[in-house]
C-alpha cells in the first residue's frame, strides 16, 4: 500500500515529502524507526490532525505528518 | 574558596553606601547560588512586610559557581526579589556576558535596597564599585541609555539597564542585559526603578576563574563543550534559533493561539517558524559568554511598516506572545513588537499575555470605551500594539495605558465583570509559550507547583516530556507520552529539583540537556571545590525548593494557589490534543505526597525540613 509522508519543521532537514510504498500491517512506530532520524529529533506521527500511538497499522493512502517534540522556550 | 570569590556588594542607595558582604560559606554548599542563594539571602536579609515596590525592598543580583567558567550554558545569572507583579518570590535568570564579568571583577553577587535621592547608577570594576548621579539617562529607552553608557564608559563595559517601563514601575517591567538579553519575568525591572536606579555598569580587567581542580576542570569543560558542538538538537537552534521547530509545535497543540483558545493554525506555523525568520530576516546568531550555540538571533528589516536596522530579534517566547497569541502571523510585525518592547523595557511574555487578554475581554464585551479610551485592538492589529498600546502601557498613559500596566490579573480584578475568565495564569505570574494541553500535561503540573507562578524553566519538565533528556541516577528514566498524567507526578519530582539545581548554579536549560546527573556532580566538585555525591546534590535541589516555598508561605500562599487559569485546565477545542482531558488534581495530589508536602499548607512537614537541614527556617514557619 502507499502513504504520504509530509515532514514538519525540523523533520524536513532529515525527511523528503514523499510517497512511499509500506507492506500492509506495517505500524506507525515502525514508520518512524524506519526513518532513522537522529537522537534527539524525537517524533512523532500525525494523521488528520491526531497524534498516532506506536502500534497503530498504517491505513492505504494515510497522510501522515512527521513532528519532532524539539521546543525551544 | 573556588569558582565563587566569597564576595557580594551590598548597596543600600537611601544612603549612598557600598559595603562588602560575605556569606557564611556554608550557604554556598547549602544553596549552591543564583536562585537558591538569593533565597537564602532574601530569607536572611529581606523585609517580608515590604511592599516590593518600597525602599525597604530587596533587590537581589546572584550567580551561580560556573559563571566565568568556559563552558557553553554557564553563563546565565539570578535576579529576585519580591514580585510587584505577583506579590511573592520571584526569580530571574538572564543570559548574555555580565554574569562572568561580574564574577572576575570579584562578586557573587549585588544586594541592592534602599532608594536614590535622584536616578542613578551602579559603576561596577575590579573589587571596587561606586554610586554616580546619572538624571540624563532617566526617561531614555533601553537602545538609548545602553548607547549612552558605552560610549561614556567605552563599549566593553556591560550593562544591565531598565527602560521607561521600569522607571513608571509597570508591573512586568524587566531588566535589559546589553539591550538584548533580559531578566524578564515578574516585574524586577520595577523593582529597580522603584530604587531609582537605571542601570549597572561592569567591567573587569581580569578574565581568570580559579576552580578547585584545574586539570580535571578543563578536561570535562572539554568533553561538555564536544557535546553540545555537535548535539543534534542544538544545531538545530543555533541555525534556525528557539523557534527552530516552532511548526512542530503548532502540530503538537503546544503553541497557544488568540489567548489559548485554539491549539492549531496551520498557516501561521510556517509564517513564524524559526527558518522563516532565518530565510527573511537574520544577520547572525549570537551567543552568550562562552556558548557555542549562538541560539540568539540579529535581524534587520529593510522595508515597509514594520522596518527595523540591525539588531536583537525575536526568541519564541516572543514570537508566540506577539504573533500566534494576538492572532498574528506577521513575522515582521512581530519582530518589531518585540525590539519596541525590549526599548520600553517590558516583559514580551506578560506584555503579549496580557494584550490578548484585554482583545478577548473587549471582544466578549467586558471592556467598555470609557475603559479602553476609545481604542480597539483586534486579533492580528500588531501595528496598533505598536504604535499605541505599547508606549501607553510602558508610559502608563490614559486610562488602558495605566489598567494593562497593572498585568492581566490585577487587571481582570479591577475590571471585574468575569472578564477574569480571560487570564492565563498561575499565581498571577502570565503562563508562558508553551500550552500543557498539547506540549505536556507534566507541564501543567509544574507551571503550578512554580514558585514564581507559571513558568516553563523552574524544571526541564518540557524536555523530559519530549524525550530530550533521561536521569536514571536519580529516577527518571520514563518513557513519557505528552498527552497524558501516567508517571508526570514522579517525574515532576525530579523536574522541580533538578529544575531548583538548574537555576541555582544558573547554567541554560537548552545547554544543560548535554550534561549527564554524574557530570553535574563533577563539576561542582572541580569547580567548587565540593565532594559531593549524587544524593548530597540532590538534596541541595530540593533544599532550595522548599526554602522558596517557605518564603512564599510567609506572602500567605498555601495549596489551593498551586493551580491554573481554568482555561489551562479546559480541553482543547481543536488541534492534536482536542478533548483530551488534564488529570490535573490527581497529578498534584500525587506529587504533594511524595514531596511530603501538606495538602492545606503547601509546605513541608518539620522533619522534612530538617531532614534538609532546614532547622531554623522551620522554627521560623512552624515554631521551636
Amino acid at each position: 500500500m502507499s502513504i504520504f509522508l509530509q515532514p514538519v519543521g525540523v523533520t524536513k532537514n532529515y525527511v523528503d515529502t514523499q510517497a512511499m510504498e509500506v507492506e500492509g500491517n506495517f505500524t506507525i512506530g515502525e514508520l518512524l524507526e524506519s526513518l532513522n532520524l537522529p537522537a534527539g529529533i524525537n517524533a512523532i506521527a500525525i494523521i488528520d490532525g491526531k497524534r498516532m500511538p506506536g502500534d497503530e497499522p498504517l491505513k492505504d493512502g494515510a497522510v501522515v505528518k512527521i513532528v519532532s517534540l524539539v521546543l525551544g522556550g | 574558596m573556588t569558582g565563587n570569590t566569597g564576595h557580594f556588594l551590598r548597596v543600600d542607595l537611601t544612603v549612598d553606601s557600598i559595603s562588602l558582604f560575605e556569606p557564611p560559606p556554608n550557604y554556598y554548599t547549602r544553596f549552591v547560588g543564583g536562585s537558591g542563594l538569593a533565597a537564602k539571602l532574601f530569607w536572611e536579609n529581606g523585609d517580608f512586610k515590604a511592599d516590593a515596590l518600597s525602599p525597604e525592598s530587596l533587590l537581589i543580583f546572584a550567580l551561580g559557581p560556573f559563571a566565568g567558567l568556559r563552558l557553553s550554558g554557564a553563563s546565565r545569572f539570578s535576579a529576585a526579589a519580591r514580585s510587584p507583579l505577583t506579590g511573592h518570590w520571584a526569580d530571574s535568570s538572564c543570559g548574555g556576558n555580565f554574569a562572568p564579568e561580574l564574577r572576575f571583577a570579584g562578586f557573587d553577587g549585588i544586594l541592592i535596597s534602599g532608594v536614590a535621592r535622584v536616578p542613578s547608577i551602579l559603576v561596577v570594576t575590579d573589587h571596587s564599585a561606586r554610586i554616580e548621579s546619572s538624571p540624563e539617562l532617566w526617561e531614555l529607552g533601553v537602545e538609548a541609555a545602553t548607547a549612552s553608557l558605552k560610549q561614556r564608559f567605552g563599549r566593553s563595559y556591560k550593562t544591565l539597564v531598565i527602560g521607561p517601563a521600569g522607571e513608571n514601575l509597570v508591573k512586568f517591567a524587566c531588566i535589559m542585559n546589553d539591550g538584548h538579553d533580559a531578566f524578564g519575568r515578574a516585574g524586577l525591572g520595577a523593582v529597580m526603578g522603584s530604587k531609582r536606579l537605571k542601570a549597572i555598569v561592569l567591567k573587569s580587567s581580569n578574565k581568570d576563574l580559579l576552580v578547585a581542580d584545574q586539570a580535571k576542570c578543563r578536561e570535562l569543560v572539554t568533553e561538555l563543550n564536544n557535546r553540545v558542538k555537535e548535539s543534534v538538537t542544538l544545531n538545530v537552534m543555533k541555525e534556525n534559533g528557539t523557534a527552530a521547530n516552532l511548526e512542530g509545535g503548532v502540530h503538537l497543540g503546544d503553541v497557544p493561539i488568540r489567548n489559548f483558545t485554539s491549539n492549531f493554525w496551520e498557516d501561521m506555523s510556517d509564517a513564524l517558524t524559526g527558518s522563516t525568520l532565518s530565510e527573511k530576516y537574520l544577520i547572525r546568531g549570537a551567543n552568550c559568554a562562552f556558548c557555542s550555540v549562538a541560539c540568539k538571533r540579529i535581524v534587520q528589516i529593510d522595508e515597509g511598516p514594520f522596518a527595523i536596522p540591525k539588531g536583537p530579534g525575536p526568541e519564541y517566547e516572543t514570537i508566540a506572545a506577539f504573533g500566534s497569541l494576538l492572532g498574528s502571523m506577521d513575522l515582521a510585525a512581530v519582530c518589531k513588537a518585540g525590539r519596541v518592547c525590549n526599548d520600553l523595557g517590558m516583559d514580551t511574555i506578560s506584555c503579549g499575555a496580557t494584550i490578548a487578554w484585554v482583545i478577548e475581554a473587549s471582544e466578549k464585551g467586558h471592556i467598555g470605551a470609557d475603559q479602553s479610551d476609545g481604542l480597539k485592538v483586534k486579533w492580528g492589529d500588531i501595528q496598533t500594539v505598536i504604535d499605541e498600546l505599547l508606549p501607553s502601557i510602558a508610559q502608563k498613559r490614559g486610562k488602558l495605558g495605566a489598567l494593562l500596566a497593572e498585568g492581566s490579573v490585577a487587571a481582570a480584578r479591577r475590571i471585574g465583570r468575569n472578564s477574569n475568565e480571560y487570564t492565563v495564569h498561575s499565581k498571577g505570574l502570565e503562563a508562558p509559550m508553551h500550552d500543557p494541553r498539547g506540549g505536556g500535561h507534566g507541564l501543567a503540573l509544574t507551571y503550578s507547583v512554580s514558585h514564581r507562578g507559571a513558568c516553563h524553566v523552574s524544571s526541564p519538565m518540557l524536555f523530559m516530556e519530549m524525550g530530550a533528556c533521561y536521569y536514571p541516577e536519580i529516577g527518571f528514566d520514563y518513557e513519557l507520552e505528552p498527552l497524558s498524567s501516567e508517571n508526570k507526578p514522579e517525574s515532576a519530582v525530579v523536574a522541580m529539583t533538578l529544575g531548583a539545581l538548574e537555576n541555582s548554579a544558573c547554567m541554560c536549560q537548552f545547554a544543560d540537556r548535554e550534561i549527564t546527573i554524574p557530570e553535574w556532580v563533577q563539576l561542582f566538585n572541580v569547580v567548587a571545590g565540593l565532594d559531593w555525591e549524587i544524593d548530597h546534590m540532590m538534596k541541595a535541589g530540593r533544599r532550595i525548593f522548599y526554602l522558596q516555598r517557605l518564603i512564599n508561605y510567609r506572602y500567605g500562599l498555601r495549596a489551593k494557589d498551586d493551580h491554573l487559569s481554568p482555561r489551562l485546565l479546559t480541553p482543547a477545542v481543536d488541534g492534536a490534543p482536542e478533548g483530551i482531558e488534564i488529570d490535573f488534581e490527581k497529578m498534584k495530589t500525587k506529587f504533594y505526597k511524595l514531596m511530603d508536602l501538606d495538602q492545606i499548607s503547601g509546605i513541608p512537614s518539620k522533619k522534612t525540613l530538617q531532614d534538609h537541614n532546614l532547622e531554623l527556617e522551620a522554627d521560623t514557619i512552624l515554631g521551636e
